[in-house]
């Protein structure tokens, strides 16, 4: 059942000319894991923020078309009541943390939603728990690193339960060690806790791992929606500007001599396990 | 040439050592990536190549030059920093302005500035945005303003530091351009990064950090072949290797792969020409 | 440089007994310590205050920052005590401001390097403050770290472009810091930007009653330690009446014979 959708979406905000989003539409099931690509500018960014409603609530400007997230209408549902669902996390941590210690900033998402005191503690609790940070409670957040700081800020998110998580490039300002425990940990709130994923990145070699669909946009325009396998059956970095990771450029380069490997192997385990089962099937 | 010896650095008066015991000669002409995770003392160390730093213990000389003696200001017109998010130092009205600021403080007379600043836009496609305002640009369009900023004084050294973060392919792909430029100049291109993909990319000497001392200083390949040192340091290896290291770890292959065409070529013939 | 400058104020979580006191009762407590810096303008008065604020700073463990602070802090107490002694004429006269300014110093570091800002935005709140004025408050502490290092980051770019801040008369200086200053609020607009665009999201919302997390309890600990306080101010000011330091003075003399 589809918990997202976005019909003929165009938005151009007031201060500038040029369409930003042009006639944008898709779905998105529940429990999905999708991930959004697409050059720098292209219009990732005012997308994220037209599902929850920071457009047009927030930054105004002309808005045609339609969209729905939870069978609300993000263009007249207050935004603290969307975010109550629908977990944002922005690029860069420092400036959604407001609160001094770990702990106090993950229950400040909590203390303007009507909760009692104890279901918050309760509700920080599991959030830490879940994002392995109880041990960094009472840390004060200029002592936290990056990654850190990272992972407190999807606490906060977490801590309100959310049926959809929308994150915009979060491992920009992340080391690849840090980057990777991000997906991980994201997969893992995927298929365990159900929580449907909307990732937005240009960095592809990590997210090709944990994501099952891809969208990418190039001009303010959707240009491919598949699931990700099929997406890279055909060169994606030339013409949309995204990242393409190392193992798509190895197939791409087996393609030139002639071979395909199909579906694509989009880790090096899927990798491996299809060339062994070659060399099976040639011994065999 | 850049030489380090003994640098200790720490902020405070006591306190730990941010930076322990480095020793490091850098020739001109090279090409360098210093890697390590977050942290790791990398940008601390190459403050201290133009003086941002003085070391708390030990000696940094650029060109024979003890970069205690001089200021950031003398230091700085051989070496030319390009920090993270360059673009955000910006705040002249005209890019023209922008790009003629280092010059200006530098000393240069008004008609060698207008020379190298129509020089340097021109080669990186800035010439037609001369007069507008910087804040105008792209993303894209911006970085390379930034980037133009500093090496229009033509600097013999240039440090970028984490110069892939945030970019999309397109601007990954002028990066690669800019550095081969400057390297076929003759400049020593030093590069604080931890982008490991992007370093597999171009194999530079790679200069490896962890908790402020140096773990590794050599090749690229030979790092690259070794997960366990890179694990220690906080990063992770380069997906081509680590698909080389499983195919060898499985009897598969003998001889390694140094390129993609060579994996595409090793993969073709191990599986034996069949199409799956 | 100027990078360390925020490190002087900032608070360090320590189990001190200071830091254990309710922030209210050290707001109340500080309060009246101001009051008393104000109406006393004796040297002696001012060093007896001093003393008790040093000895609850060195309670707290902040002694150390506080000396620290001092001394960055140096040229400037030099450059009130030379202004006021060129229009006082005397140095005893114009001891008393420098004494002022230490205290005043003192006594500000006695309440905020001992109270985590959250609970220093609790208090405000708690004063009745409406949300605005207490989470601005709160916001601001939480950035000044933040703002220290970009601060720092545009400098150093700037310098590494050949800027050089130290030369040139106070005109040509104060023109040298354009490239800095127009990056940092350039910087701070946009974050501004997205702070809000935050504030929005994590559901910020003065309409509603906040459910603070924690919550100030104030125990007889708190108030015992404001009304010790309370007396000790009282009973310094009463003495004040008395001894002076002229007085002092007297009393050596006499004692020297």
């Amino acid at each position: 059942m589809s918990i997202i959708s976005v019909n003929n979406l165009s938005f151009r905000y007031s201060y500038s000319n040029r369409y930003i989003l042009k006639d944008i539409s898709f779905s998105i099931d529940e429990t999905e894991f999708v991930l959004l690509a697409g050059a720098s500018g292209c219009g990732k960014t005012t997308l994220a923020r037209a599902l929850i409603g920071l457009i047009p609530q927030f930054y105004e400007g002309e808005y045609r078309g339609e969209v729905s997230i939870l069978g609300m209408d993000p263009a007249t549902t207050p935004i603290s009541k969307i975010t109550s669902q629908v977990g944002f996390l922005f690029q860069n941590p420092e400036n959604q943390i407001f609160m001094t210690t770990v702990e106090r900033d993950i229950a400040f998402s909590l203390e303007f939603r009507g909760f009692s005191r104890e279901e918050m503690r309760e509700r920080v609790a599991w959030a830490m728990e879940i994002m392995g940070i109880s041990h960094l409670a009472s840390k004060r957040i200029e002592e936290l690193s990056g990654g850190e700081k990272q992972k407190v800020a999807l606490a906060g998110i977490l801590a309100l339960k959310p049926k959809i998580l929308i994150l915009d490039e979060p491992t920009a300002y992340l080391s690849p060690m840090s980057a990777r425990e991000l997906m991980d940990m994201l997969k893992r709130l995927n298929t365990e806790l159900g929580i449907t994923i909307l990732l937005i990145d240009h960095r592809l070699d990590l997210a090709v791992e944990v994501a099952q669909r891809i969208l990418v946009m190039k001009e303010g325009e959707l240009h491919i929606d598949l699931p990700i396998k099929e997406a890279f059956r055909h060169n994606l970095s030339k013409e949309y500007g995204v990242n393409v990771p190392t193992l798509i450029k190895i197939l791409d380069a087996i393609r030139r001599r002639g071979f395909s490997l199909d579906p694509p192997p989009l880790t090096v385990d899927e990798f491996i396990d299809l060339i062994k089962m070659g060399e099976q099937y040639d011994r065999g | 040439m850049i030489v380090v010896e003994n640098l200790y650095f720490t902020y405070g008066s006591q306190g730990d050592y941010v930076l322990k015991d480095i020793n490091l000669e850098i020739g001109e002409g090279e090409l360098l990536a210093i890697m390590g995770d977050n942290g790791a003392g990398k940008t601390t160390l190459v403050k201290h190549f133009n003086g941002l730093l003085k070391p708390t213990l030990g000696h940094v000389y650029v060109d024979d030059i003890d970069t205690r003696d001089v200021p950031v200001s003398e230091l700085s017109r051989k070496v030319g920093m390009i920090f993270q998010y360059p673009e955000k130092m910006f705040f002249s009205e005209r890019v023209w302005d922008e790009v003629a600021f280092a010059l200006r403080n530098f000393g240069y007379d008004e008609s060698s500035i207008s020379r190298l600043v129509q020089k340097i836009l021109n080669i990186f496609w800035l010439w037609k945005y001369r007069d507008s305002s910087p804040f105008i640009l792209s993303g894209g369009e911006q970085r390379r303003l930034a980037i133009a900023s500093v090496l229009v004084w033509n600097p013999k050294y240039i440090v970028m530091d984490e110069p892939t973060a945030g970019q999309d392919a397109v601007q990954r792909e002028i990066l690669l351009q800019i550095i081969n430029m400057m390297v076929s100049q003759g400049k020593t291109v030093i590069l604080v990064t931890h982008d490991v993909e992007f370093v597999a990319e171009i194999r530079p000497r790679v200069i490896l950090m962890s908790n402020g001392e140096v773990m590794y200083d050599g090749e690229a390949t030979r790092l690259f072949r070794n997960p366990d040192i890179l694990e220690n340091a906080g990063l992770t290896q380069p997906i081509l290797f680590k698909l080389e290291s499983r195919l060898r770890n499985l009897g598969l292959i003998e001889e390694g792969f140094n390129t993609i065409d060579e994996a595409a070529k090793k993969i073709v013939s191990l599986l034996g020409g069949k199409h799956l | 440089m100027m990078r360390n400058i925020h490190e002087l104020f900032k608070y360090e979580s320590l189990n001190t007994p200071l830091h254990n006191i309710d922030p209210r009762s050290k707001l109340a407590t500080i309060f009246i310590y101001l009051v008393l810096t104000i109406i006393l303008g004796d040297i002696t008065h001012l060093l007896i205050i001093l003393i008790i604020i040093l000895v609850q700073l060195a309670v707290g463990r902040a002694l150390r920052k506080f000396a620290k602070g001092l001394l960055t802090l140096t040229p400037f107490l030099v450059l009130i005590l030379i202004l006021n002694y060129l229009s006082l004429g005397s140095v005893s006269a114009s001891l008393v401001p420098v004494f002022r300014f230490l205290l005043f110093l003192a006594i500000m570091d006695l309440f905020f390097l001992t109270t985590d800002p959250d609970d220093f935005a609790l208090t405000l709140e708690s004063l009745r403050l409406p949300l605005t004025v207490s989470l601005s408050f709160s916001l601001a502490l939480r950035f000044i770290p933040t703002m220290a290092e970009q601060v720092n980051e545009i400098v150093e770019a700037q310098l590494s472009r050949g800027l050089k801040l130290d030369q040139g008369n106070f005109f040509a200086r104060i023109k040298k810091y354009i490239p800095i200053l127009i990056p940092i609020i350039i910087l701070s607009i946009k974050r501004s930007i997205e702070v809000a665009e935050s504030l929005e999201i994590r559901g910020v919302d003065p309409s509603i009653k906040r459910v603070h997390y924690v919550a100030l309890k104030l125990s007889t600990k708190d108030i015992i330690y404001f009304i010790i306080n309370l007396a000790i101010v009282v009973v310094v000011y009463l003495i004040s009446g008395y001894i002076s330091s002229d007085s002092l003075i007297t009393l050596l003399h006499f004692s020297k014979i």
